[in-house]
């Protein structure tokens, strides 16, 4: 009886049920899109170290002599390190001067550098095997951080594109969250205000608000899962069809993958359906606090 | 199934002393109401518009709380009881009011089976249960019609039906011939005056005076919020009356 209610709930609204189902399929496929386009330009500049078989690891400019050499002789340890040179904080503050400029380079000093240990590597390093060593260099003490590419720290300045929009995607993520929220938030209180006679009746007669409630719940949810699969196929529709173009024009190369994971697929289904959820507990208290007029 | 808890008041209803005054206009709606109900008993309420039917019938239901005085409905404090209780006891009343109060997004028998949703029936006992109602409402050729595509009186026996599924020991009709040409009206009085032989009591709130004067038995009137006229105040004694439709 309860699938019922919720199937003409459905159809009793179908222009601001359809309007609502597209508003979040577009916010959903916008995030997946972001991701995908971040996904690629992660692969694009691990690409980018692979080929140029360099890597840069920055150490703490305050370490112990002793626990830098630590460092260097355990990189000296794996078997792709062809050679290793140290550029120093002051070396590192120079070079990053000569390339930006004086204006760009104020904020840094030699303290806020660390030191860079530019490693070159020999042959081809198999991918797993290179994140496997980058994942354990991490776990190092003193180790800041690592970079695909032989790039020098600058803080801010280091982060390319892809830092900018990993970034922006989980700003992203945050605002398409609340958006999702808000919108099924407000479809579940129009689909209450419009049943409101039916809600006093289900009263009347005796339904519990939890019973009154669970139909404008399962109606978020489909929603919430309608709008992520809907958003989801947005998504593949740029991403087969939008990207290429877009990966060109951006990054004058083609983007290496072109589909979305499936963590990002599971993520945006998940996210889709919780929001859903979310939106629809926020009208908890409007049917709790209803009073009949009969 | 009716009064799922155990009822200790020999009355169906039993109303001490209540009074009902709205805070936000100051105005006395009910004053000094004493009343007591026994089971199997058909009484009219009368009264002209504004004199506090609709008001008692809702404190009776526990849709609104009175300002003073206590209300037992079979046996339960009413008037002290919460949200959740009071929803509780409502499934055990028949409520049949004017405007039919039906789902017109369900068809006739999920409207009617709609209060069997909180027992604990199998699903072939509520079939069973709605056939039979379908049949003595003679309802059963329009079982799985939209219940906006019926008729006044259609619509009344539905929503008659959905009260009486459950066997309630009590019912409270609020100008439930409101909306009924005559013979309708008529025979929806006769209809509800036989529930008297299978135990329940039936509290009709009508301004139709055509009609208390042709059915006749107990008639109380309010006027302007008192009770000044109760043609058979109850007595001690006891109806004592079978369900006709036992316990679910």
């Amino acid at each position: 009886m309860i699938l019922k209610i919720v199937w003409n709930h459905f159809k009793s609204r179908p222009f601001s049920n359809l309007l609502t189902l597209l508003a979040i399929a577009f916010c959903l496929g916008l995030l997946g899109g972001f991701w995908a386009l971040s996904d690629n330009l992660r692969l694009m500049h691990a690409a980018k170290g692979s080929q140029e078989g360099e890597m840069s690891v920055f150490v703490d400019g305050s370490l112990l002599s002793e626990k830098a050499s630590l460092i260097e002789s355990q990189l000296k340890q794996f078997s792709w390190v062809a050679s290793l040179q140290k550029v120093s904080s002051e070396e590192s503050l120079k070079i990053l001067r000569d390339k930006f400029g004086e204006s760009l380079t104020s904020s840094l000093s030699e303290k806020s550098l660390p030191n860079t240990y530019r490693v070159k590597m020999q042959g081809s390093v198999p991918e797993k095997e290179l994140q496997s060593a980058i994942e354990s260099m991490k776990t190092w003490e003193g180790v800041i951080d690592i970079d695909l590419g032989g790039e020098l720290w600058s803080g801010e300045l280091s982060k390319g594109s892809s830092g900018l929009l990993l970034s922006w995607s989980n700003l992203l993520f945050a605002v398409v969250f609340v958006v999702v929220i808000l919108l099924v938030s407000h479809i579940t209180r129009i689909a209450f205000e419009s049943s409101r006679d039916d809600v006093e009746t289900l009263t009347l007669i005796g339904a519990s608000k939890r019973w009154i409630f669970t139909p404008l719940l399962i109606e978020s949810v489909v929603m919430g899962i309608l709008g992520s699969a809907f958003g989801l196929f947005m998504t593949a529709l740029f991403l087969r069809y939008g990207l290429g173009p877009l990966s060109s024009i951006l990054f004058g190369k083609i983007a290496p993958i072109q589909e979305l994971s499936w963590n990002a697929l599971w993520k945006i289904l998940f996210m889709g359906t919780a929001a859903s959820v979310v939106g629809a507990f926020l009208t908890w208290p409007l049917i709790a606090s209803s009073k009949n007029r009969s | 199934m009716a009064a799922s808890k155990v009822n200790t008041s020999p009355y169906v209803i039993e109303i001490k002393d209540l009074e009902k005054e709205f805070s936000d206009t100051g105005t006395k709606t009910l004053s000094g109401i004493h009343l007591r109900l026994n089971p199997g008993e058909f009484v009219f309420l009368t009264g002209a518009s504004g004199s506090g039917k609709t008001t008692l019938l809702k404190m009776i239901m526990g849709l609104s709380r009175p300002s003073r005085g206590e209300i037992f409905v079979m046996g339960q404090p009413v008037h002290k009881m919460g949200d959740s209780s009071r929803r509780t006891l409502r499934r055990d009343i028949g409520i049949i009011l004017q405007d039919h109060r039906l789902l017109n997004s369900l068809n006739v028998s999920e409207n009617i089976a709609l209060t069997l949703t909180w027992t604990s029936l199998s699903s072939e006992a509520k079939r069973k249960r709605v056939a039979e109602m379908l049949q003595i409402m003679d309802l059963t050729h329009i079982a799985f019609s939209r219940v906006a595509s019926l008729s006044g009186g259609e619509k009344q026996r539905v929503a008659i039906a959905r009260a009486l599924i459950r066997a309630p020991q009590l019912i409270l009709a609020d100008e439930p011939t409101g909306n009924l040409d005559p013979p309708t009206s008529r025979q929806l009085v006769r209809m509800l005056r036989d529930l008297r032989a299978r135990g329940s009591t039936v509290l009709f709130a009508t301004h139709d005076m055509t009609l208390v004067r042709d059915f006749g038995g107990r008639v109380l009137e309010l006027v302007s919020g008192k009770l000044p006229a109760d043609s058979h105040p109850a007595s001690d004694q006891r109806f004592k009356t079978p369900n006709f439709w036992g316990n679910a």
